[in-house]
């Protein structure tokens, strides 16, 4: 949407156009009718007058014809016409016309604004004896009046009147009245219209505020971003109206969907780290895999093609096709152990300083061959731990056989059980290289090496430790690894003591 | 664009088309417009008038000068002035509906100070002035008789001199003894009844005590056998607005507003009955009678605080009735009191308008404007209304602007 689109389809102009519009035909509405009434006004300000001059008009000619001694009559009327429109004179009536009954003009004060009389109504009224005034509303302000009445002495119709008066001072200050009346009722709205503008502006700056940030919310979501600093820009939170109840829970509802979007990030992490780690899993295995089938079929080639010829050759060929079918037969070992859920693993209580020695005394033939020494401590007390002996042998074989194989040649290798905590554990440490943090983060994924040349001469599969790890947590236990790049490493199992396991 | 937009769209279009109208309306009603209207008054018929109806008015302009003037008993329509010329009386009659004036008839060639002419004409009484004394004179019309009902030293005064409505008797008031000595009793004026049909003349005379100088108004009932007489303090004469005034009053000295009130509040008012001659204290507050009008057969007229009251009888404990209001310019009123005549300005104009008021048992019947003028001459110096012959006329006298013409109308009814 376009910005000029946007500015038309603002609240904040809409209702302004409203307010407006209302004010508007407001003010059109109270003009119309005070105008109306200012008409009502008039005409009944007039009727009254007419009504006075009626029986002013009537008294006077009454008195005119008595004082000149004339009958009471139509003859007597047009005999003293002059006399009657003098009288009227002197009271104040200067135009006026007189008639006989049957619309003959006897006598006018000026002619010409008595000319035309039969096309009046109210002369027409008059001579259907009934007084009657035509009112004129002009431009600029002017209005008359004629007034025509038939004259009735002491019941005998004698005549008729026609009377003139000019209301343009009056209509011009009924105008005057209403137009200040107006132009006050104007400036009014003016300032009205401005205080609704400012307090519709100011109740719609919060959502407008609102708007805003759901944008940059919704700019920076694009992004992967999940932005909520612009909250801070919301200042009517503390407003007790519905407004800063919007804004309240709208920011709650922000929280909570950040939390949301946090949530779901961390999960998506999460499984990609995990695609990836089964992606990286499915190439170490089929990688695993085919290095020594690679040597198996190349030495079966070999042999196929000299036969017995070659004795070093045969015994040679036969020798490493043993290794690596013995190595590859280890490796899927190992790998249906890493899929096997130990449902079928019969616990019993076993002595962990009994299997312990027993590993440990296995494995000095090896520890020599790296001119390593095992030294084994373990203090007196109960070791008796629930669990399988043999997963719990294989466990501290392959802990003790990293140590042995990834320590200082020429170095010791402490080997210690202990009972803290209602747990029994067994820590080996030794002296090598060390891993740093992100080598330590990865050790007990599958088929991870950290050192990966030294660790395929040495035979290892890169399988060693998550199986470690899967028999520890079958067995309810834990299994951590320190390490100092270039220092120790020291790798720490905890077994719930017999009695203390739960699941 | 779906049907449902398509729905709001023209109905937003119906609403802004109706704005549109609306507002177009609005603005050709609030122009200013060329209008033209016949507006016919109400047909209500007025009722035949039950109140006074005036058949005839009548106007003649007299040359001279009047000082008194009265109705005359010979025809309607007839007035009966009294003209002063270097100290001669002079009586005269102009006929009004017939526009003619009389022969002037020089009844007095040493007349001096008050004249006062009966209703009807048949008497007038004046000062006249002897070479060692002073005598009150009636001159009969009919007869050309004059008879000295009074007479006294020249130092003495008549304070007052009214003559009943049947105009055959004189009331006046003095403080001359009847031996024509001034009394010196302290304290007390006397008012005389004089029956000019009698052959004693003097029918009764009472004391009436004197409550420092006030000035005493004689409202004789048609026949005089009942005065109402009210005392007025002459409290225009002092001008509060000068320093140092010194007020004549002897007894009763003060300053302004405190002096009237106490003025007022020594103002007393009688009803004498001049057969038993028993003067009765009337209680003004009670009657409302601030001003008396006219004390006819209905009872006693007079004004209070711009309204018209009527006390029925006033010694008796009922309260005066208001009847209207009035400003406190002409009321005459008939010696029966069911004719209300009120000359007064008319509001806005302030042309001369006389109101006829009908009242019936002592209840207003009809209310009417029976005359306007269109001139303001009852401001003049000489300003005199009255009832007329058996009641039936009214006749407004007045000084044109000249002060040497008389107008003089006669409303008929």
């Amino acid at each position: 949407m376009c910005r000029k689109s946007r500015f038309f389809h603002r609240i904040l102009f809409k209702m302004s156009v409203w307010v407006f519009l209302l004010g508007f035909v407001s003010v059109l509405i109270v003009t119309y009718i005070v105008k109306a009434q200012m008409r009502q006004n008039i005409e009944k300000q007039i009727t009254e007058e007419m009504n006075s001059i009626q029986s002013n008009c009537e008294l006077y000619v009454r008195q005119i014809l008595l004082i000149n001694s004339a009958s009471i009559s139509e003859t007597g009327f047009e005999q003293c016409a002059y006399e009657i429109e003098q009288q009227l004179k002197r009271a104040g009536y200067t135009d006026i016309a007189l008639y006989t009954m049957d619309g003959r003009l006897l006598r006018s004060s000026k002619l010409q604004r008595f000319s035309g009389e039969n096309r009046r109504k109210d002369f027409q009224f008059a001579r259907k004896l009934r007084s009657a005034f035509t009112l004129r509303y002009k431009k600029q302000n002017y209005c008359d009046v004629y007034f025509s009445m038939p004259v009735q002495v002491m019941g005998q119709q004698v005549g008729i009147l026609s009377y003139y008066q000019d209301y343009s001072a009056l209509y011009k200050r009924e105008w005057e009245t209403i137009g200040g009346m107006l132009r006050v009722m104007v400036m009014a709205f003016g300032i009205i219209y401005l205080m609704i503008w400012f307090m519709i502006r100011r109740m719609i700056r919060p959502v407008q505020q609102l708007g805003r940030i759901s944008e940059d919310i919704s700019d920076h979501l694009k992004d992967g971003q999940f932005d909520s600093n612009m909250l801070e820009k919301l200042g009517d939170v503390k407003r007790k109206d519905e407004i800063g109840e919007l804004s309240r829970n709208y920011m709650q509802m922000v929280s909570v969907i950040k939390e949301q979007f946090e949530k779901i990030q961390e999960d998506r992490d999460h499984i990609l780290h995990l695609w990836n780690s089964r992606q990286e899993f499915y190439n170490n295995v089929t990688h695993e895999l085919k290095t020594p089938l690679t040597t198996i079929s190349g030495y079966a080639q070999l042999l196929e093609e000299n036969g017995l010829g070659d004795e070093e050759l045969f015994y040679n060929g036969i020798e490493h096709i043993l290794q690596e079918s013995t190595r590859l037969h280890r490796m899927v070992i190992q790998l249906l152990e890493m899929q096997d859920k130990g449902r079928y693993i019969r616990m019993g209580q076993v002595d962990a300083a009994v299997v312990l020695r027993s590993v440990t005394d296995a494995m000095q033939t090896k520890a020599k061959r790296y001119k390593n020494c095992l030294i084994l401590d373990v203090k007196q007390g109960d070791y008796l731990v629930e669990g399988q002996e043999d997963r719990i042998r294989q466990v501290l074989i392959n802990l003790i056989d990293n140590g042995i194989k990834y320590g200082r040649i020429g170095g010791n290798i402490r080997i210690r059980l202990a009972k803290e905590d209602g747990a029994v554990q067994i820590t080996v440490e030794n002296q090598g290289e060390g891993m740093d943090k992100e080598e330590l983060s990865h050790i007990f994924e599958p088929f991870y090496r950290a050192d990966k040349d030294r660790s395929r001469e040495m035979g290892s599969s890169g399988l060693g430790l998550s199986i470690s790890k899967k028999i520890m947590e079958e067995h309810g236990g834990t299994i951590q690894a320190e390490s100092e790049p270039g220092g120790y490493t020291i790798f720490r199992v905890c077994f719930p003591a017999a009695g203390e396991r739960r699941d | 664009m779906n049907r449902e937009s398509k729905k709001i769209r023209n109905k937003r279009i119906r609403c802004a088309g109706a704005a549109c109208m609306l507002i177009v309306i609005l603005l050709c009603g609030c122009e200013e417009q060329e209008i033209t209207k016949t507006v016919p008054l109400s047909n209500e018929t007025e009722e035949e008038a039950e109140g006074i109806d005036v058949k005839n008015i009548q106007e003649y302009i007299y040359e001279g000068n009047v000082i008194d003037i009265t109705w005359s008993e010979e025809a309607a329509g007839k007035l009966c002035l009294i003209k002063g010329l270097e100290n001669r009386g002079i009586l005269q009659w102009v006929d009004v509906y017939q526009k003619t004036v009389s022969e002037e008839i020089v009844f007095e060639e040493s007349m001096i100070g008050y004249v006062k002419t009966a209703p009807g004409g048949r008497f007038i009484a004046y000062e006249h002035e002897a070479e060692e004394f002073r005598e009150l004179i009636v001159y009969e019309v009919e007869s050309g008789e004059k008879e000295a009902v009074m007479t006294w030293n020249d130092w003495s005064t008549i304070y007052r001199m009214e003559w009943s409505d049947d105009g055959s008797k004189l009331l006046v008031w003095t403080d001359i003894e009847e031996s024509g000595e001034n009394q010196d009793i302290g304290g007390e004026r006397i008012m005389y009844c004089y029956d000019m049909e009698s052959e004693e003349k003097l029918s009764s005379q009472v004391r009436i005590p004197v409550n420092g100088k006030m000035w005493r108004g004689m409202y004789p009932n048609e026949d005089a056998s009942r005065v109402f007489i009210d005392e007025e303090y002459y409290t225009e004469e002092y001008d509060w607005g000068e320093e140092n005034t010194e007020f004549e009053n002897e007894e009763l000295e003060g300053d302004g507003e405190d002096y009237i009130s106490e003025l007022k509040a020594k103002e007393k008012n009688w009803l004498v009955d001049m057969e038993t001659k028993e003067v009765r204290e009337v209680d003004i507050v009670r009657t409302n009678i601030g001003i008396p009008i006219k004390y006819t057969k209905r009872g006693l007229f007079g004004i209070d605080e711009g309204k018209l009251w009527l006390a029925r009888e006033p010694l008796g404990q009922v309260s005066g009735k208001r009847l209207l209001e009035t400003k406190e310019e002409d009321v005459c009123i008939c010696e029966n009191g069911d004719h209300i005549f009120l000359i007064e300005k008319e509001e806005g104009t302030g042309y001369l308008q006389v109101t006829g008021i009908l009242l019936e048992d002592g209840e207003i019947k009809e209310y009417q404007v029976l005359y306007k003028g269109v001139d303001g001459n009852f401001e003049m110096p000489f300003f005199k209304t009255f009832i007329g012959k058996d009641d039936h006329e009214l006749v407004i006298c007045s000084i044109e602007h000249d002060l040497w013409h008389m107008n003089m109308k006669v409303l008929e009814y």
